[in-house]
């Protein structure tokens, strides 16, 4: 097992060295004052985009075709991401890099609406393939409208994605080529829901929905949950499944990409203000180009929204945050998105080295409901890559063991 | 609050005293926790965590009925009214939870993770305690046996230390050894592999799982060769017999959840002498122990278990020294050898149409050794007996409601495989005796016997802090019924009320339908205190 993890690890320093390299020589052109040359430039949805420093000290100026954008530190950016404004997202853009980005970013407005989410939130919640597994410690809180703590959820989670062939040791054989993801989870809070877990697998097949299982501590009982549970509540958070661990698109919705736009962060949005979260170093794609995508469910399908508009960084391949409408037009909710990269995650164990830079976890969720009035906020605590976990950590052995703790979640 | 202003008798005032210390004491550590408490602590820690929680249920009779029943004082049947209260109970809820540091686990245990499990519950049923109410009538008769688990026979039908174990996860294995609850099957409330834990009918009717099994003490050895593919072997050392009120030939008929056939033979006995019982319970012993073994894996997409099992009924076996049931003078009560094989499947269908995402799943048993009571005389025969259950999960109106109904279809049967027809069981032979017999064919079952369950479940308001369902049950040949609407709303994480009714209705002599005049409106509450 040390043997494997010091692999790991020197893998990820390597690949973390290669980075850098490649970024000092392809992206960082010079260090200069507020107005010269850029630091980073880039073609992205064929426009450039250029970034440079701002007028104050630790700002940066934005500009993708006509328009532009300046970028302000906020308390909660990670370190280096502080440092280096938006000239941090260049370290995604390397041919060498493994899926979801392996396609060069000049190429990636290419890519069709349900490929970008595949790459983005479809790997970054649910495992990729460069990882064995992913694993974190998550707390979700629920509002009252008055902005009371109503419900207070704790998570255990973990992801692994089979894509490629890759970590079929912890797949049944059964399962081998069917399967892309696994998915599974314990909750430690609520209390009244504490030990209930489940599993999500997600198939293969693009055109099947992802299934089920729910374990049910009261009976000790595992039961497999009937149909697609996508647009029901995920236990103990106001978050649907849609929202995770449902992220791959599904087939009952429609998806169409309708347009591009230089990202600039509303911090009047929960989630992208200063004080929200304070504590949770993250990334937010402030500064990067994001693709609008339209979601709407396909013709005499009944869903939670009329339309959906999602978006998604193309640097980082980071979902970043949607509207959602009711049939009349009227906002229902909005949710923000923010990232973590493998530099506040760990490898191993939660005290294991920091993972490399470019790894990605999936950070924090907020969303504001407006009909209800009900607001949450969702992150992690602690993430990490590459525990060394029982092969049938998938199974309903996992859920029997009614795991409360990350050290029984990673034996 | 009516029962309130009723005085305690001064026998139960100790229990009652604790049992409020206790819950005071975890209420005012509520005052400055919340939700489950993390104990850990120093540079090294060990994870400890503790919780508690509070759970009353309260369960009210609405029809206006008499009951008739033995009363010893008269020497004879006695109708009384039969009042509301029928229980009210308290339940205290302690569960900690504790992994060394890995320090300690290597120095103990040498590196192999372990985690201990504790659980309490202390409770108190309020029902017994309040004179001329209710069950309250009967305290002499039924406290001893159902009022609090402080004293008495609870202690182990409804123990305070319910679970106590520790978890042992060498690679590849995982051991859980103690006082377990452990599960098998695939059915909701109808168990035929799924005996590994014996039950308590306390509230037959209440059809609460958590709540009616009783712990066993067990080594539990699972051994996964391979991802999705898991090796279960069971061993229980002692035999535990499932409890039901009327158990005790001095309790007749009074509680409220007497199965009539229990009454019936109950009356009897009290009215021409309680014959002598030779109780023959196994003895701790590797011959006396009862085996399980299960595989669980996957073929496709269909997960499936295959189960054996070596065991004993349930029930302890009356069996009269001469003759038959109503003329034996001395009963030996012993339980019988049986061995259970079966398994398990549960597949989701993956179709283009509206029939895509059901989930199909069933479980079926044939048992050796069973004991039958046969003909209205009730003789214990040996009987193999086939059950198969039947069902179909699925999410109904998901292309009209936002928040869709979850629908459970199950059928399930038990056949005879072996019935005869025997000279000493008197009429009906070839039939066999069902819970609610009282005397007459109408309270019995024959070879071939089948019932039919609905469960809908629909959440309403944001996070689905509404939760309301809807159970029923059918008897195909008895023709009775069992329904449970019920809502629960959840104010907050720590908080949840739950309102509903159980109705029954059928003929008097049937399983459900002898709890007609039982329907009854029920309250619970779950309040978290730390």
């Amino acid at each position: 097992m040390k043997t494997t993890m010091a692999k790991q690890i020197l893998g990820g320093a390597a690949a973390a060295i290669a980075i850098c390299t490649m970024m000092a020589t392809a992206t960082l052109v010079r260090a200069q004052g507020p107005g010269e040359q850029p630091i980073a430039k880039r073609m992205i949805a064929g426009k450039e985009w250029t970034v440079s420093k701002g007028k104050e000290p630790g700002t940066f100026d934005v500009h993708w075709g006509d328009e532009s954008m300046t970028w302000r530190p906020k308390p909660w950016y990670e370190d280096k991401y502080k440092e280096m404004g938006p000239a941090y997202y260049a370290q995604w853009d390397d041919p060498k890099l493994p899926f979801p980005f392996d396609v060069p970013l000049e190429e990636r407005h290419k890519l069709s609406a349900e490929d970008i989410i595949n790459r983005s939130v479809g790997v970054q919640y649910l495992g990729a393939p460069y990882f064995k597994n992913g694993w974190d410690r998550g707390t979700v809180l629920v509002y009252t409208p008055a902005g009371a703590v109503r419900q207070r959820m704790n998570i255990l989670e973990l992801a692994t994605n089979f894509v490629g062939g890759k970590n079929l040791e912890y797949l049944p054989s059964a399962e081998q080529g069917e399967v892309q993801q696994k998915y599974v989870w314990a909750l430690i809070e609520p209390t009244e829901l504490r030990y209930q877990g489940g599993v999500t697998t997600v198939p293969m097949d693009k055109t099947r929905r992802p299934t089920d299982t729910l374990y049910l501590p009261t009976v000790r009982k595992v039961r497999r949950l009937a149909g697609s549970v996508s647009q029901q509540y995920f236990p103990g958070s106001l978050f649907r499944y849609e929202d995770s661990p449902h992220v791959r698109p599904l087939p009952e919705l429609e998806y169409r990409i309708v347009g591009f736009s230089l990202f600039n962060p509303d911090p009047k949005l929960r989630g992208y203000g200063d004080k929200d979260m304070p504590d949770i170093k993250r990334v937010d794609s402030a500064g990067d180009v994001i693709v609008k995508i339209e979601i709407k469910p396909k013709a005499g399908v009944s869903w939670w929204y009329a339309k959906r508009e999602w978006n998604c960084s193309m640097q980082m391949l980071q979902y970043t945050y949607s509207n959602e409408f009711d049939a009349t037009g009227a906002q229902i909710r909005y949710a923000v998105h923010s990232g973590k990269t493998g530099s506040v995650c760990h490898i191993g164990t939660p005290d294991g080295p920091p993972a490399p830079d470019w790894y990605q976890s999936w950070g924090s969720l907020s969303a504001q409901e407006f009909v209800s009035g009900y607001s949450l906020d969702g992150w992690e605590d602690v993430c990490g890559f590459d525990a060394d976990v029982k092969k049938n950590i998938f199974s309903e052995e996992t859920q029997m063991r009614q795991p409360q703790t990350l050290t029984e979640w990673l034996q | 609050m009516v029962w309130l202003k009723c005085s305690l008798r001064p026998r139960y005032r100790a229990a009652t005293i604790v049992l409020f210390s206790v819950a005071l004491s975890t209420l005012s550590m509520a005052a400055r926790a919340h939700a489950c408490a993390d104990l850990s602590s120093g540079a090294d820690p060990s994870d400890l965590r503790l919780c508690i929680e509070y759970y009353g249920s309260n369960v009210f009779r609405l029809p206006n009925v008499t009951r008739t029943l033995w009363n010893p004082a008269i020497g004879g049947l006695e109708t009384k009214h039969a009042d509301g209260v029928v229980s009210q109970r308290n339940e205290v809820r302690i569960i900690a939870d504790w992994i060394p540091s890995k320090h300690l686990d290597e120095k103990l245990f040498g590196g192999v993770p372990v985690k201990f499990h504790i659980e309490l519950r202390p409770w108190w049923d309020a029902a017994y305690s309040l004179t001329g109410w209710g069950q309250g009538q009967y305290a002499k008769y039924l406290a001893p046996f159902w009022e609090n688990n402080l004293e008495g026979l609870q202690t182990y039908s409804d123990p305070i230390f319910r679970e106590y174990y520790a978890d042992i996860s060498p690679e590849n294995f995982f051991i859980r050894v103690g006082s377990q609850i452990i599960s098998w099957g695939k059915s909701d409330g109808i168990y035929m592999l799924d005996i590994l834990n014996p039950f308590n009918y306390r509230t037959l009717g209440v059809f609460n799982e958590e709540l009616i099994k009783i712990p066993v003490w067990a080594i539990n050895a699972n051994w996964s060769p391979s991802a999705g593919n898991t090796l279960q072997f069971v061993y229980e050392p002692v035999y535990f017999p499932s409890q039901y009120p009327g158990q005790h030939v001095r309790e007749g008929g009074y509680h409220d959840w007497t199965f009539g056939s229990v009454n019936y033979f109950n009356n009897i006995f009290n009215q021409f002498g309680i014959p002598l019982q030779d109780r023959r319970m196994p003895d701790f012993g590797i011959d006396n122990g009862t085996y399980g073994v299960r595989w669980s894996s996957q073929i496709g997409k269909v997960r499936y278990t295959l189960n054996y099992l070596y065991g004993f009924t349930p029930f302890p076996i009356y069996r009269p020294n001469t003759g038959n049931t109503l003329t034996g003078t001395q009963y030996s009560l012993e339980p019988h050898r049986i061995q259970v094989a079966g398994g398990s499947f549960d597949y989701s269908l993956a179709t283009d149409n509206w029939l895509d995402g059901t989930v199909i799943r069933a479980e079926s048993s044939v048992t050796n050794g069973n004991v039958y009571y046969e003909g209205t005389f009730g003789q214990p025969k040996h009987v193999t007996n086939w059950g198969m259950l039947l069902g179909i999960d699925k999410y109904l109106l998901s292309e009209v409601l936002e928040k869709p109904v979850f629908a459970s279809f199950q059928y399930w049967h038990d056949m005879v495989l072996n019935g005869t027809h025997c000279a000493d069981c008197g009429p009906e032979s070839g039939d066999y005796i069902d819970i609610g017999f009282q005397g007459s064919p109408s309270g019995m079952r024959g070879p071939y016997k089948s019932l039919l369950t609905l469960f809908l479940d629909k959440t309403w308001l944001p996070g689905d802090t509404l939760d309301t369902q809807f159970f029923a049950l059918y008897e195909l040949q008895f023709h009775d019924w069992f329904l449970r609407p019920s809502a629960t709303y959840r104010f907050n994480d720590d908080l949840a009320f739950t309102v509903g009714t159980n109705i029954y209705a059928g003929g008097k002599q049937t399983p459900y339908g002898e709890y007609t005049n039982l329907t009854n409106l029920f309250f619970e509450i779950r309040y978290q205190l730390l």
